[in-house]
C-alpha cells in the first residue's frame, strides 16, 4: 500500500460553523495503480488531494484522520520534511497549467531546477537530462522549445512540461488534478494516453481527479466517487460502470450524454440542485435528490460497505 | 427544400482580423497578417430545426455565431433571415432582427446583471423590446420564470444566490423574454456539471417544442451535440468541413477531421478504451497549412491534400464533406 488515508476530515470556516469539504474520507492506493476521483465541483476532490500533500488553502485545515505514504504518516511533517515529499516523493499535476509554471523562467529551466533541488543533480547534467525528459512527453524540438517561455507554447504542450516536471524526480505518486480539463478532446487524449505510458514506466500510483465519466472510464483501474465531501462508492471501473450500487453513481450514469444520444434523446438528469455544503440535511447528502430517499436516509452514517471489500457503497440500501 | 421553410440563409460568410504592423513595417509597406476567423461559411437553418455547431477551440465557432447577428462585424457574406438580409441591416433594423435572435452564453454569472434582481433583469428586456404588453409585470415574470422551471420566487433574488443551474436557466428565460424565433446558445451547457446539464438540454429541448423555437447550438463536446441537434456542422479553422444530418454525421462521419474527434471521444465504457489516432494540435490561424487546412494532422494526407484545398462537396442526402477522398 503506497497510501493509506483514514477518516480525513478537512474543514473550511463558514457563515453557519464548519463546513466540511472532505468529511470522513477513506481511500487506499497501491503501486502501479491509477485512482479516479470522480465527482462534480465542490463534491471534495481537490480538497482531499490538497488534504494528502498538505496544501489545503487557508483558513481550511485538517480536521482529523491519517494519511499514510510509504507507511509513514504525512501529518506530521514540518515544511522541512514536506520539501522532500512534494515534488519528489509526490508529482502533482494542476488543471491551469499557466498558472502552475512560472512565466518568467525559461520551461527548460523550469524542468531543470526540480532536477538539481529534489535530486541534487549537477546542473549541467539537468539540462541534458531536461531536454530528455521534453523528448519523453512528447515535445517536437526539445533542445529548442528548451529555451522557450510558458506563453510560447499551446495549452497541450504547457500541460505536457508540467507533466516533465512533474515525474522529473520519479515520483512513487503522481496527482493530477483535472489535467484536461482546459484542453480540447483531441488533445485530451494524447496527454491522458502520455500519463498512463509514463505512470507504467515510472511505476508509480496516480490519483486522477475529474468531473468527467468518460476520462475516468478510460484511464483509471479503480475509482472513488465522491458527492459532498464524502466518497459515496468505491471500486474497480467495470464494477463502478457496470454494476453501481449508490443511487448518485446510477443516476449519473444514465445523465451523461453518450454519443448515441441522437438515437434515443432522452437524458435522464439529476433532479434538484447541488448541494450547499454549509446546509447538508443530517445523513446522506444525496438524499434531497435521490428517488429512492426514504425517512431512513437521514440516519444514514456514510460509512462504506458491501458485500466484498473490492466494491463498496455508501448507501445501506 | 420549400423556400419558406428556411428561417436563416448564410452565404460566403467570411471574417478576417488584421494584425498590428510594427512601425517599421508600416512604413515599408509590409501588408498586415490576417488571421482568419471565418472562412467561407455558407449553411442554410429551417424553422423549428436545432443546428449544432462542433469544433475545438480556435475553430471559429463563437466567432460564426457572433457575426450572424452583428454583435461582430462579417467582413463578406449574406445573413438572410426570414426575408431580411441581416448583412446590411441599418441599426433601427438591426435592432428588430436582434429581437427575433436571441444569444444565451456560456457564463450566466457574467451575462446577467450582478446587481439586477431576476425579475427586474426579464421586465427591462420586455420593455426594451416592448414585448411586455398591457400585463402586469410580476405576471409577466412569473410566467416566464415558469417556463423555464424556476419557482416565482426566483424573480426577487439576484445571480449570486442561485446555483449554476438556475443561473442558467435565468438566462434562457431573459433570452425568451422577447418572444425570440431563434435562440443562439454558445457553449450554454459547457460550465455545468453533468446532473445539472442534462436538466438544461432537456428544457432546451421542451422550449424547441413548446414554442417553435429554431436554436443554433454551439458545443465542444460531441456527445451533447448529438443530444439536441437535427443537424450537425462540424468547423475546423475557420471553415465547415463536414456537415449534415445528426445521424450521418454520427454512423457515417465522412470527414477525417470528424472521425478523429469521435475517436478521441472518452466513452463512459471502461471495457472499450480508445485508441487516439490524431497527433498535434490545432495549428495557429497565422500559420495555415497550405491546402487542406487539416492536413498536417490527417493519418491519410495525401500529396493533393497540400496542393489544393478541397470544396465541400454535396452527396445525395445533403450530407456535405470538405475531403479530396
Amino acid at each position: 500500500m503506497i497510501l493509506a488515508i483514514h477518516n480525513l476530515c478537512t474543514a473550511f470556516p463558514g457563515p453557519n460553523g464548519l463546513i466540511l469539504a472532505a468529511n470522513q474520507v477513506n481511500l487506499q492506493l497501491r503501486s502501479g495503480v491509477t485512482l479516479g476521483l470522480l465527482g462534480e465541483s465542490g463534491s471534495g476532490k481537490s480538497i482531499t488531494c490538497r488534504s494528502i500533500v498538505g496544501l489545503v488553502p487557508k483558513p481550511g485545515e485538517i480536521l482529523n484522520g491519517e494519511i499514510e505514504f510509504e507507511g509513514r504518516s504525512l501529518r506530521r511533517l514540518d515544511s522541512q520534511g514536506w520539501r522532500k515529499v512534494r515534488g519528489s516523493k509526490i508529482g502533482m499535476i494542476f488543471q491551469d497549467p499557466m498558472s502552475a509554471l512560472n512565466p518568467t523562467h525559461k520551461i527548460g529551466n523550469q524542468i531543470a531546477e526540480v532536477l538539481t533541488t529534489k535530486l541534487g543533480i549537477p546542473r549541467r547534467k539537468a539540462v541534458t537530462e531536461a531536454i530528455a525528459l521534453l523528448t519523453k512527453v512528447g515535445i517536437a524540438s526539445p533542445s529548442r522549445h528548451f529555451h522557450s517561455y510558458p506563453h510560447e507554447l499551446s495549452g497541450g504542450m504547457r500541460q505536457r512540461v508540467l507533466i516533465a516536471c512533474a515525474i522529473a524526480a520519479k515520483p512513487r505518486l503522481l496527482i493530477a488534478d483535472e489535467p484536461t480539463t482546459a484542453l480540447d478532446v483531441t488533445v485530451q487524449a494524447q496527454i491522458l494516453r502520455l500519463l498512463i505510458d509514463l505512470k507504467v514506466e515510472i511505476d508509480m500510483a496516480m490519483i486522477l481527479i475529474s468531473h468527467d465519466f468518460g476520462v475516468v472510464a478510460q484511464y483509471c483501474d479503480e475509482v472513488a466517487v465522491m458527492y459532498a465531501g464524502c466518497v459515496v462508492e468505491y471500486g474497480s471501473v467495470v464494477d463502478i460502470f457496470e454494476n453501481p450500487l449508490h443511487p448518485y453513481t446510477k443516476a449519473l450514469l444514465r445523465s451523461i450524454p453518450k454519443l448515441t444520444g441522437h438515437e434515443d434523446r432522452g437524458l435522464l438528469p439529476i433532479k434538484g440542485q447541488p448541494p450547499d455544503l454549509g446546509q447538508l440535511p443530517t445523513g446522506c447528502p444525496f438524499a434531497p435528490r435521490c428517488d429512492r430517499a426514504g425517512s431512513a436516509c437521514s440516519n444514514v452514517d456514510m460509512s462504506l460497505s458491501g458485500a466484498n471489500d473490492a466494491h463498496l457503497s455508501a448507501c445501506p440500501f | 427544400m420549400a423556400e419558406n421553410r428556411v428561417l436563416m440563409n448564410i452565404e460566403g460568410l467570411s471574417k478576417r482580423y488584421s494584425l498590428r504592423r510594427s512601425l517599421l513595417d508600416a512604413l515599408c509597406r509590409v501588408p498586415a497578417t490576417q488571421l482568419v476567423a471565418v472562412d467561407n461559411v455558407s449553411l442554410s437553418i429551417e424553422r423549428g430545426t436545432v443546428l449544432g455547431i462542433v469544433g475545438e477551440s480556435g475553430s471559429g465557432k463563437t466567432t460564426l455565431a457572433r457575426c450572424l447577428i452583428r454583435l461582430i462585424e462579417p467582413d463578406t457574406g449574406v445573413i438572410s433571415f426570414s426575408n431580411k438580409r441581416i448583412d446590411i441591416a441599418t441599426a433601427y433594423e438591426l435592432r428588430q432582427i436582434r429581437k427575433d435572435i436571441q444569444m444565451v452564453f456560456q457564463d450566466p454569472y457574467t451575462s446577467l446583471n450582478p446587481r439586477m434582481t431576476i425579475g427586474d433583469a426579464l421586465t427591462e428586456a420586455g420593455k426594451v423590446h416592448d414585448t411586455i404588453g398591457l400585463s402586469p409585470e410580476n405576471e409577466y415574470v412569473s410566467e416566464l420564470l415558469k417556463l423555464v422551471g424556476l419557482a416565482p420566487s426566483f424573480a426577487s433574488r439576484r445571480p449570486r444566490q442561485l446555483s449554476g443551474g438556475q443561473r442558467q436557466r435565468a438566462a434562457i428565460a431573459r433570452a425568451l423574454a422577447v418572444r425570440p424565433t431563434m435562440l443562439i446558445a454558445d457553449e450554454a451547457v459547457s460550465a455545468l456539471d453533468v446532473s445539472i446539464q442534462g436538466q438544461i438540454l432537456n428544457l432546451l429541448r421542451d422550449l424547441r417544442e413548446e414554442l417553435k423555437l429554431t436554436i443554433i447550438f454551439i458545443a465542444h463536446q460531441l456527445s451533447v451535440i448529438s443530444h439536441v441537434a437535427d443537424e450537425v456542422a462540424v468547423m475546423y479553422l475557420g471553415q465547415i468541413v463536414e456537415h449534415g444530418a445528426t445521424k450521418d454525421i454520427f454512423s457515417n462521419p465522412k470527414h477525417p477531421y470528424t472521425r478523429a474527434l469521435m475517436a478521441a471521444h472518452p466513452h463512459p465504457d471502461p471495457r472499450n478504451r480508445i485508441i487516439p489516432e490524431m497527433k498535434g494540435e490545432i495549428p495557429s490561424p497565422l500559420a495555415l497549412p497550405r491546402g487542406c487546412r487539416f492536413v498536417n494532422r490527417c493519418p491519410h494526407a495525401a500529396a493533393v491534400c497540400s496542393e489544393s484545398a478541397p470544396d465541400l462537396q454535396t452527396f445525395s442526402n445533403g450530407h456535405r464533406v470538405a475531403c479530396h477522398f
